[in-house]
């Protein structure tokens, strides 16, 4: 009985008992394909015709090259993959045929018809299942061919299209066939609609959750964990679920060809045939008799359970734990937790809210599992915190101490298939661990264990004081140490790399960090300066407090340049750092970014909503010119750069000083009169004031924001300009001091040098300044009584590795 | 020829039907009657392939029924609340119906939907009860297989469409030896239709047999006895029952009339007559001997 023609003539029929998914589809694809088409090519035909007859010009543009260019964007956003509204109604389409195409095993009533009928059941499944598809797929391609018909209409042939359309083709049905088939599942495993619709929440959300809860107990009982750098959380949270599946193929396959879409489908139409396969089984094993019940099948009630009760009991005992960070208060929600996820299934399950307390042993089960999830975090049972490679399995490691970093920011530019370029930001650790190759076995472990030794500390202190532990960072002068962070990057022989971030006193370790700064290992994975060649540098720039100048494109002062600075870098010990604040950064332009700097240019676009800014090139990849750096100084001298240039008095217009002993964040320092009154009232009063005074033009004031600000105006006297010569004398651009962790910094008063050059005919709101630190606490006795400085109240100076403490 | 053998189902801790063995011979009018939950609900949907069984197997011509499709063919089953589709009409069921079984009689269908008054492109959903039944046996009917199961169909069922229904199957059972297998627990209903009758109860079979010689075996016994007599004293009767208002005895007695007539003579009781007992005392009597005492449950 069961013929071919038979299986269609089911699915014919099948298809009239849902002919309002199929009417649905047809609409909701209707709008957002062929109509969607036809109003986006009226609108460019309506903004062309425009164009003409207002006789607008392009700049190396003819109108027609930007009508095809918004043509090439309208196909992407109908029938491309960046049509929102299509990727959404795949989604609700999935879900809502998922759900009703199967329902039916819910209903006694149904059940009875359709496994009475001589049909065999894999057929009404493979029908049911295939329909579900069809009125999908059918009504998608049925609407992308009519909106291929308006494209075409209007000149836009298939050439240009077809290859998008199709990609997004594949790509919609692989999420489609992903999401659907776990809803399936979930109306198979259950017995009644609204147990489906819970069902399915946690087949969609259950991994990712679960993975965010790891996540969290990792990084709550694990001090040495980086969670970013964990594989397997990435992987879950991404393919965890069907939905971020989907978001994510649709995101990698962006901008990419059909051809190179077809990769990227394999894997989830493999999940999809897996699911259609698990279904089938499912089906064929549900018992008739499962309609109306909530779970189909007795065997999946327990182990369901399990995996829900027990990540709800910890979630719950963990939040409440973290609160207050005590165990009667982790006691109170693990039980909370315990007793309601457990209740709440069973009263699901039985359908009954009487059967609260069933299954009593299965929740003492699951508690039990909970405390040893529970135990495997809390006492490390796993051995995570004390993960250290044997040195037969270890090849070579990056190695990125914090205190030792430049807070520098690298970047290179990345030229895309279509020949135009994005711009790949790069933090400093992100180089270090892309490209360190550490191979001293011994001064990793070290390392390694002293962080390993403070992490058991760190770790029993969290868990009896909460957060307050972090203190150690702020009083680091008064008890000896300098603390600092080391993420390590072991690479195995086996091709795999284990992270680890420790906590370490840079005091305790000062022999071995300063063996590992002083090898050429590591110079060479923290500074990518280190690694370029004459052939490739095209041109050197100079920083120095915001200011950056050219140095040389000559080809061989730059190889000499490069060679001289390379070798003093080389042997730059961790001493030298201690001792010496950055004089000038230098940044070596290679012929990539200079490829990139024209490109940009010649476009005269800068792209400013998409991969990057032209600010970027001016604030990444300098290297810091250190004293001892006397060849390159004694070249960067020849090339006319004085690096111990002092700005002259002269060139002041006036100098701000602001005292930062306020919490307030200097972002919110605005000169806008509307905000700060109180700043003009001061300026007038100071004008009244200097007048009266007229030898010192000085003026205190006091920002509503409890900021004080003190003015030195070069007003051409000879006391005003002695004064800010002191001033000039002593300070040190704020970039460079940043670019230096191990020497003294006083972060106290910043000093905010508006020089004339700079601001002429500017209004006194719209001018710039250079911002400069005092070197130290060598501030001028004036100005330390005019700003009523107090060196012991003073907690922003650091006094670096080896400076002067109380 | 139908047959269950040791047929189990079990609905979690419920027993539902216990280690049945069932005959149910072609061409004869198979009654399964049945106390509520009785199981013979879920005998049908074991025998029609719906439920799968525990144990044991139902079997037609030696083939079992689950999943079987050659099997499934010759059977139509009406469950006690059939199944139509959404918005279907009685022409869309035909449809339907027509592309499953393939002997499916379309003329008769029309034919038949006239006879019972019912229009065929008129909303199922908007019949009553009893025509949704009747739209289910005709579908049935002229499906043309060999068996027909109905669950309570009768139930809901005018006189006039109950004897219609009932003319129908015989006129069916007489041109195509049609096998009605009619679950009920009303036992009038059955009582003049059926040839066979299989009594379920508790989820096992307490007997199944022919309706006639069931009738034959049974009987209901008035007599008032000598005095001092009692009906402990009846020992050459197998009595299944006792009824006692004053000095008259009704009993409830196994065995032909005959020789429960020469019985009676020979304790010499001052007045005795036998009366044939309906299926429903007989189905009453034989649950009560079961342990089912029926006065509790409506008392």
């Amino acid at each position: 009985m069961t013929s071919r023609s038979l299986f269609f003539k089911l699915m014919r029929e099948d298809l009239k008992q849902r002919i309002w998914a199929v009417g649905l589809a047809f609409l909701m694809f209707f709008f957002w394909l062929p109509v969607m088409a036809a109003m986006g090519v009226s609108s460019i035909e309506r903004e062309y015709a425009r164009w003409i007859a207002s006789g607008t010009i392009f700049e190396n543009k003819t109108l027609e090259a930007v009508r095809m260019e918004r043509f090439m964007e309208l196909i992407e956003n109908v029938v491309g993959l960046d049509n929102v509204m299509l990727i959404c109604t795949i989604v609700c389409a999935a879900f809502i045929l998922g759900l009703t195409g199967f329902t039916y095993l819910h209903s006694k009533k149904q059940v009875d018809f359709y496994h009475s009928i001589p049909v065999r059941r894999e057929f009404t499944f493979l029908l049911r299942y295939l329909n579900g598809v069809w009125i999908v797929l059918v009504m998608y391609a049925l609407n992308l061919v009519l909106a291929l018909g308006v494209f075409a209409v209007n000149g836009i042939g298939l050439s240009l299209t077809f290859g998008p359309a199709m990609a997004a083709l594949l790509i919609h049905m692989s999420g489609f066939l992903l999401i659907y088939g776990l809803m399936m599942l979930a109306v198979l495993l259950t017995g009644n609609f609204f147990v489906s619709i819970l069902g399915g929440i946690v087949l969609f959300s259950w991994v990712p959750l679960v993975v965010l809860l790891i996540m969290g107990l990792s990084e709550l009982f694990f001090q040495t964990i980086r969670t970013d750098k964990q594989p397997a959380f990435q992987l879950f949270m991404i393919h965890g679920s069907p939905v971020s599946h989907y978001a994510a193929m649709l995101e990698e396959c962006s901008n990419l060809g059909f051809s190179s879409c077809i990769g990227s489908c394999v894997k989830p139409l493999v999940v999809a045939v897996l699911f259609f396969g698990v279904g089938l089984v499912l089906y064929r094993l549900r018992p008739s008799e499962a309609a109306g019940k909530a779970m189909a099948f007795k065997w999946s009630k327990a182990p369901i359970k399990f995996l829900l009760v027990v990540p709800c009991t910890i979630a719950m005992g963990i939040l409440f734990w973290t609160v207050y960070y005590s165990i009667a208060w982790a006691a109170f929600g693990f039980l909370m937790g315990l007793f309601i996820s457990h209740a709440i299934i069973e009263i699901i399950y039985h359908f009954d809210f009487r059967k609260l307390f069933a299954n009593l042993p299965q929740m003492g089960m699951c508690a039990a599992l909970s405390l040893a999830a529970i135990g495997i975090f809390r006492f490390d049972l796993i051995g995570f915190d004390r993960y250290v490679p044997k040195e037969a399995d270890f090849s070579s490691a990056s190695v990125s101490i914090g205190r030792l970093s430049d807070w520098n920011d690298y970047g290179l530019p990345v030229l895309r298939e279509d020949g135009s370029y994005s711009w790949r930001s790069l933090n400093e650790f992100d180089y270090v661990e892309g490209n360190m190759q550490f191979t001293d076995y011994a001064l990793v472990r070290a390392v390694a264990e002293a962080g390993i030794l403070q992490a058991a500390e760190n770790k029993e202190k969290r868990l009896h004081g909460g957060d307050n532990f972090y203190v150690y960072y702020t009083d680091e002068e008064e008890s000896g140490t300098y603390w600092s962070y080391v993420s390590v990057g072991y690479h195995l022989k086996n091709g795999k790399t284990v992270y680890r971030n420790y906590s370490v006193d840079v005091y305790a370790l000062r022999e071995e960090i300063e063996t590992i700064y002083a090898t050429a290992e590591y110079k060479k994975g923290l500074y990518p300066a280190m690694n370029f060649t004459d052939d490739s540098t095209t041109g050197i720039y100079s920083l120095k407090a915001g200011q950056i100048a050219e140095v040389s494109t000559n080809p061989d002062f730059c190889a000499e340049l490069l060679s001289a600075y390379q070798e003093e870098l080389s042997a730059l010990t961790l001493t030298e750092r201690a001792e010496e604040k950055p004089v000038l950064a230098l940044r070596f332009l290679s012929t990539a970014e200079l490829d990139y700097l024209r490109a940009i240019t010649k476009s005269r676009r800068p792209n400013y909503t998409g991969d990057f800014m032209l600010d970027d090139m001016n604030a990444v990849n300098f290297f810091a010119v250190y004293p001892s750096f006397t060849r390159t100084i004694e070249l960067l001298d020849q090339a006319g750069i004085d690096v111990y240039e002092k700005i002259s008095a002269e060139n002041v217009e006036r100098i701000e000083i602001c005292s930062r002993y306020t919490y307030k964040a200097d972002s919110e320092w605005n000169r806008d009169k509307e905000d700060y009154p109180e700043y003009d009232e001061y300026a007038a009063e100071y004008t009244t004031a200097a007048e009266a005074v007229s030898t010192v033009s000085q003026s205190v004031y006091r920002s509503k924001e409890d900021r004080w600000i003190t003015i030195l105006e070069n007003d051409g006297s000879a006391a005003g300009r002695q004064r800010i010569q002191e001033v000039l004398e002593n300070v040190v651009p704020g970039d460079l001091m940043r670019m230096n962790d191990l020497c003294t910094r006083n972060y106290g008063l910043e000093v905010r040098i508006f020089l004339k050059s700079m601001n002429e005919g500017r209004s006194r709101s719209e001018q710039e300044y250079l911002e400069y630190y005092f070197d130290s606490e060598e501030i001028p006795e004036f100005l330390k009584a005019m700003v009523g400085y107090e060196e012991a109240e003073n907690y922003n100076i650091s006094y670096g590795l080896d400076g002067e403490r109380d | 020829m139908i047959e269950a053998k040791n047929l189990t189902k079990r609905f979690d801790n419920i027993i539902a039907v216990d280690h049945i063995n069932a005959k149910i011979k072609d061409g004869y009018v198979f009654g399964l009657i049945g106390t509520n939950g009785a199981g013979k609900s879920t005998f049908l949907r074991m025998a029609s392939g719906v439920l799968r069984p525990d144990e044991g197997s139902v079997q037609i011509d030696g083939e079992d029924v689950f999943e079987n499709t050659r099997v499934k063919a010759r059977f139509f089953y009406i469950s006690d609340d059939q199944f139509f589709f959404g918005n279907a009409s009685p022409n869309d069921m035909m449809v339907y119906y027509r592309t499953i079984y393939p002997m499916f009689n379309v003329p008769r269908f029309y034919h038949l939907l006239e006879s019972f008054g019912l229009d065929k492109r008129r909303k199922v959903s908007t019949f009553s009860k009893g025509m949704k039944k009747q739209l289910s046996v005709i579908l049935g009917i002229c499906a043309n297989t060999d068996y027909i199961f109905c669950d309570e169909t009768f139930d809901g069922l005018d006189p006039v469409m109950r004897q219609a229904v009932k003319s129908l199957f015989a006129s069916d059972m007489a041109e195509r030896k049609l096998t009605p297998i009619i679950a009920s627990h009303n036992l009038r209903e059955l009582e003049d239709i059926c040839d066979h009758v299989g009594l379920l109860h508790k989820g096992g079979i307490l007997l199944s047999r022919d309706l006639d010689e069931m009738k034959l075996n049974i009987h209901k016994l008035q007599c008032v006895l000598k005095p001092g007599e009692k009906a402990e004293d009846l020992t050459d009767l197998d009595i299944i029952k006792t009824e006692t208002r004053g000095s008259l005895l009704t009993l409830t007695v196994r065995g032909v009339k005959e020789e429960i007539e020469a019985a009676m003579q020979s304790y010499e009781p001052l007045f005795f007559e036998t009366i044939p007992l309906s299926l429903e005392e007989i189905f009453i009597s034989e649950t009560e001997v079961a342990g089912y005492d029926i006065k509790k449950l409506i008392f």
